[in-house]
């Protein structure tokens, strides 16, 4: 079409822009009977304005549509006097129309409502990415029950937090050891004070580090009696590698910790015994050295005495080398018991 | 702490009188649906008003999914109530659903109710062979997507009312508000339970008196179905009235409150 003035003062004017304009207008009453609607919703219904007008507006929709209309939206143009964004869908020969519908009501003096004024936004390709939205909701919330299930199911506590630690979830197993729903998971409460303040700042550096967490602590249950528990939690990283959130579980080791601490309390008796002995003997020994040395010190004495006062006696050549030489041992000998 | 069934059911007591009324709310309603209808009788009648659990100003914390997976599950709720107030010989009176929930309630304790008014009612909304229940099974799968594709919008516009209501307390006071102010996601569920029932065999197991109350034009039920409890439920009158749309008590009042003081 060319554009001339008197085309630009057509094309702008209310009359056309009402009728053409790619948008359903329809004006009807509460009980559904229409009292103006366009050209461009006459022909997506493929009738024409006055074949509408004959209509009650409720019979154009589906009868689910219909239903839901009367069920929520005119509830909802009777309190709000508007209803935005819903969702319907027209009958028309060539197929059914998905349409965004928005309205306005109008109340008289007395607050009934008596007229309402409704644009229609064709949203046939539209529909498809929200029908895929919304498959893609459910298949998620499928798989969110399947986790739930499989969490259940599982001997251990199971729970995941936000990436800064916050509790998301936790399943059954978690909020019926600890009797609440949701765990105060802010302070590690549920920790046996004695391991809390380690636990929770190990906790936090992983937080901190993305490392896994592992640590042994004792959990306080509903009877507040403290059980032994290996808490781990790992990092889910998104796609981007950023950390989503923590996935971690608990498990109950008392039985085995309980086990280990009173063997590891025997083994270090058995040590301390062993030590205690060890002394003992030592103690001995040196008894029997300072002993044995003072029984070999009377004769060396003895010895050591005689071979002064042979020293002085007359001795062939021979005899006193033999002297130096049994003197000198005899020295040797001394010395070694001294040192 | 156990919460009680009155904070649970958002139970009001109001007006005064020997007898008792109970008012049992339709699909997507709750208590203040009555309000065109109490004041009729709140000089005469002690009444009782509540929201099933998932409805209104209930206690949505209180919703199973298991229990509500059936109208037993409300009809419990009635018998809740009925047990915590020590309430025998009720008058109830129930629009839409509430109707088939209080016979049920009936049913499982015969004691609690007196006589019961049904307005609107349908014991099976799918038409079946030889029953007319007015919607064909694929239009109800139909409605359950449209209220899955309207479920986002719906929910934040309905939000506001549903807040907006919370500390509100006194009955008559800003009633519209709340009107129809029900959680989405319950609703679904709750929709899904009351147009999939069936309650035929359970209207012969009905002996005290009842009415029925059906408007000529309605969207949900019709007169064919009436007639059908009528003609299948003993001790039962029956009062067809010249009137458009589901909602009786509130677009036509006076003539619901004529029927049922004919009747009570």
């Amino acid at each position: 079409m060319k554009l001339s003035p008197h085309n630009l003062q057509e094309i702008s004017s209310v009359d056309f822009l009402y009728n053409q304009l790619p948008s359903g207008f329809i004006s009807y009453k509460p009980d559904g009977t229409v009292l103006k609607v366009n050209d461009t919703f006459s022909r997506w219904l493929n009738l024409s304005a006055e074949q509408v007008c004959l209509l009650n507006f409720k019979s154009l929709l589906t009868k689910a549509c219909g239903l839901y209309y009367n069920l929520f939206v005119d509830p909802l143009l009777n309190v709000e006097t508007k209803a935005n964004e819903i969702s319907l869908v027209f009958k028309s020969p060539n197929g059914n129309i998905d349409v965004l519908f928005n309205a306005v009501g109008y109340k008289n003096e007395q607050g009934h409502l008596i007229l309402i004024n409704a644009s229609i936004q064709k949203i046939t390709d539209r529909k498809k990415y929200e029908s895929e939205l919304l498959f893609q909701k459910k298949l998620a919330e499928e798989e969110k029950r399947k986790f739930e299930f499989l969490s259940n199911t599982v001997p251990n506590h199971i729970w995941t937090t936000t990436h800064d630690g916050v509790l998301i979830s936790a399943n059954k197993k978690a909020t019926d050891y600890f009797n609440v729903d949701p765990i105060d998971f802010n302070d590690f409460n549920f920790v046996f004070e004695e391991d809390r303040k380690k636990a929770f700042n190990s906790w936090k550096k992983c937080l901190t580090s993305g490392k896994p967490f592992e640590r042994e602590v004792r959990l306080l249950g509903h009877d507040r009696t403290p059980e032994w528990f290996l808490l781990t939690a790992e990092p889910f990283l998104n796609k981007d590698g950023v950390i989503e959130l923590w996935i971690g579980s608990s498990t109950n080791i008392h039985k085995h910790k309980t086990w280990q601490i009173a063997n590891y309390s025997t083994l270090k008796h058995s040590l301390v015994t062993a030590q205690k002995t060890i002394d003992q003997n030592a103690e001995l020994f040196i008894s029997i050295e300072m002993n044995k040395s003072h029984m070999i010190r009377k004769p060396l004495a003895n010895m050591l005495g005689l071979l002064m006062l042979l020293e002085k006696e007359t001795m062939s050549k021979e005899c006193r080398n033999m002297f130096n030489l049994l003197s000198e041992s005899a020295e040797e000998l001394d010395a070694m018991i001294k040192s | 702490m156990l919460k009680s069934i009155t904070h649970r059911n958002n139970v009001k007591v109001i007006g005064n009188g020997p007898k008792t009324l109970m008012f049992g709310h339709g699909f997507g309603c709750d208590q203040n649906a009555w309000r065109a209808i109490v004041p009729a009788f709140i000089d005469d009648y002690r009444i009782i008003l509540f929201d099933y659990v998932g409805s209104g100003n209930s206690d949505l914390t209180a919703y199973d999914d298991l229990r509500y997976s059936k109208l037993d599950g409300y009809a419990q709720d009635i018998i809740d109530i009925c047990d915590e107030l020590d309430l025998e010989d009720v008058i109830f009176i129930g629009h839409s659903v509430s109707s088939m929930i209080g016979l049920l309630a009936s049913k499982l304790n015969p004691l609690i109710f007196s006589k019961i008014v049904f307005i609107g009612p349908s014991p099976r909304y799918v038409n079946d062979t030889n029953y007319p229940g007015g919607i064909e099974l694929k239009d109800l799968e139909d409605l359950l997507e449209v209220m899955d594709n309207n479920y986002l919008g719906w929910s934040r516009m309905m939000a506001p009312a549903i807040m907006s209501d919370k500390n509100n307390h006194e009955l008559v006071e800003d009633l519209e508000r709340s009107f129809c102010a029900t959680d989405p996601e319950i609703a679904k569920k709750f929709a899904r339970v009351t147009f999939m029932s069936d309650n035929r065999e359970d209207l012969s197991s009905l002996t005290i008196p009842s009415l029925t109350i059906q408007g000529n034009d309605d969207f949900l039920t019709s007169n064919l179905v009436a007639e059908y409890i009528h003609k299948n439920t003993v001790n039962n009158e029956m009062v067809l009235l010249e009137s458009s749309g589901h909602c009786l008590h509130l677009s036509h009042p006076h003539l619901v409150i004529r029927a049922i003081k004919d009747f009570i």
